[in-house]
């Protein structure tokens, strides 16, 4: 069934309204990615102006280098603990927020400021937070718990990325939850109710069910910006102790711009995207498989 | 009856207060850091540390802000930074209009494909192309300038996208009418589009004024010389300088956030909602 069109159809204008931003997205976007691609098959340097053609030697020395391997494994710690740090808290507290409370959108503002606050100085503040003799280890303490060197080893430097990564992504993800719970219709429960179905059955068969395709759309967000994001650890860690914070974006910075390998550097940063694309891929399909 | 009543509204209280108290906590722990941040701006360096927490500094010492403000110099970084954050909103929301609407409401060879192309650029990230881009902006001889900071990112999907699905709500019925009536192309857009699209207008502004405000990574690239840095930037410059100093640090952090939190609390409807519906930032 087509819809009636009444617009104009004068084909010109449409793409005359549509070029600048497709003018823009090929400087900006399509050109580097193709650039990107063939530099990985160089050796480019920051440098050095001569470039050669060296076919697929960079994406060999990729897979023999210790530091790359260590970024690969780094990232998947980091952004699997952050996702499912922030993907469940920012369910619970939506699901709070979206019970019947008094002030709940005052609770929603408050819950939203880790994510107001500037990227920049989430790595300078955590940092002071996880200082030897900062608040987290005095909290520990009080908690009668052991204080950790949580910048200078390698568990806790990730584990400290992880922490002040979740606490600003975890708002943004509740935020599209109770988009995505506002959407849910009330009658469900109120159904529910009747048939004397309890708040874990609920939650259970009416909202995580209703929540699908907005989980995945979290998936996806949280994933993406956790994967790019490097300012945090470049800020916080440096990547140390010895490269054990080291994800792959930071990776593809320092090989790129303080190592000058620039056609090293692209051939990471074309498995960054391979790692961004398979799970965007992953997620649209089992969306589409749900519709 | 009426204590059977009674009981039901008493648990549901029960209920409320518990649930009152668990999210007050939770509040409390997500806001811990932003307090400690204030609270140590305002103590000397030596009390820093000390135990037991002073969370309200027995003496503030509320002249850390003039000087934070001063040593970072400040007022350059914030004219920066409005420069470069005014001209990419601008440039941004006239593009996302002019090809929400192009894309909206005229038929032409090749339109789902661009619409392909546009969404496909969410997948790449500016890390992901900050080699190549680099090089390009180099090339061009606009490293270190404002209109490297600028003309790259002055282009955003999310625009695209936000603003071609508020002019697919509009109905057909009004353009075909304009065009009737002898408006031309151009002249329906800025006549009928635009004035209607004004709330899709607003809220794609401001997601592009916060996160270039807020964006680190692009300016830290491009800019070498200190006159042309934006306040990330400068944040980022005196945290590698002073890294030991906490309460100046924690000023200068404060002041930076400053910006940010205030178009928080004067656009909270738009940004949370824009956050929400395009489950998307940056």
């Amino acid at each position: 069934m087509r819809r009636r069109w009444l617009g104009p159809t004068q084909p010109w204008w449409g793409a005359a309204f549509t070029a600048p931003v497709l003018v823009l997205l090929v400087c900006f976007k399509f050109w580097p990615m193709s650039y990107a691609a063939w530099l990985s098959l160089t050796n480019a340097s920051l440098t050095d102006r001569a470039r050669r053609f060296i076919g697929v030697s960079n994406y060999v020395r990729l897979s023999h280098d210790t530091t790359f391997i260590g970024a690969l494994e780094t990232t998947a710690r980091y952004v699997g603990a952050t996702i499912a740090v922030s993907m469940v808290l920012g369910l619970a507290l939506a699901v709070l927020i979206n019970q019947k409370v008094p002030a709940r959108g005052v609770f929603r503002t408050l819950l939203f400021l880790p994510a107001v606050v500037p990227l920049i100085v989430v790595p300078i503040l955590w940092q002071f937070l996880f200082h030897p003799y900062g608040l987290v280890n005095n909290a520990l303490k009080a908690l009668g718990l052991h204080p950790v060197n949580w910048l200078l080893s390698p568990q806790g430097a990730v584990g400290a990325l992880v922490v002040a990564t979740a606490w600003r992504l975890t708002p943004l993800c509740m935020v599209i939850y109770l988009a995505g719970l506002q959407s849910i219709p009330g009658e469900l429960y109120e159904a529910a109710k009747v048939d004397g179905a309890g708040a874990v059955r609920r939650f259970q068969s009416i909202t995580l069910p209703m929540l699908k395709p907005t989980l995945l759309v979290v998936v996806v967000f949280a994933i993406t910006l956790t994967v790019q994001n490097f300012v945090l650890a470049l800020v916080m860690t440096g990547g140390g102790p010895d490269n054990a914070s080291t994800t792959l974006s930071l990776f593809v910075y320092q090989t790129g711009f303080l190592g000058f390998q620039m056609g090293y550097a692209s051939a990471a940063a074309l498995v960054m995207l391979l790692i961004i694309v398979a799970f965007t891929v992953v997620s649209l399909r089992a969306f589409r498989i749900e519709e | 009856m009426s204590s059977a009543t009674t009981a039901v509204r008493l648990r549901a209280h029960a209920a409320t207060i518990a649930l009152l108290l668990l999210l007050t906590g939770v509040t409390v722990v997500f806001l811990v850091p932003i307090f400690w941040m204030v609270s140590t701006s305002l103590k000397s360096n030596q009390h820093v540390f000390d135990l037991p927490i002073q969370w309200f500094p027995r003496r503030p010492l509320w002249s850390n802000y003039p000087t934070a403000y001063a040593t970072v110099h400040f007022t350059r970084y914030l004219v920066n930074s409005a420069i470069v954050t005014g001209s990419v909103t601008i440039l941004n929301v006239v593009l996302s209009a002019l090809a929400g609407y192009g894309l909206a409401k005229y038929r032409f060879l090749g339109r789902h494909v661009l619409l392909l192309l546009i969404l496909a650029t969410l997948m790449l990230p500016l890390e992901v192309v900050m080699v190549p881009l680099y090089l390009t902006v180099q090339h061009l001889g606009w490293l270190n300038s404002y209109q490297g900071m600028v003309v790259p990112v002055s282009a955003n999907a999310l625009g695209v996208l936000m603003m071609r699905q508020y002019f697919l709500s509009l109905p057909d019925d009004l353009i075909a009418a304009a065009h009737i009536d002898g408006a031309g192309h151009l002249g329906t857009f800025l006549r009928i589009g635009v004035p209607l699209a004004w709330p899709a207008l607003l809220t794609v502004a401001i997601l592009i004024f916060q996160s270039t405000w807020d964006d680190f990574v692009w300016p830290f690239l491009v800019i070498s010389s200190p006159s042309k840095a934006t306040v990330p930037l400068a944040v980022q410059s005196f945290q590698s300088a002073e890294t030991s100093n906490f309460p100046m640090l924690m000023a200068v952090s404060s002041i930076a956030s400053v910006p940010l939190t205030v178009l928080f609390f004067v656009f909270q409807r738009q940004i949370i909602s824009g956050v929400a519906t395009t489950g998307m930032r940056h």
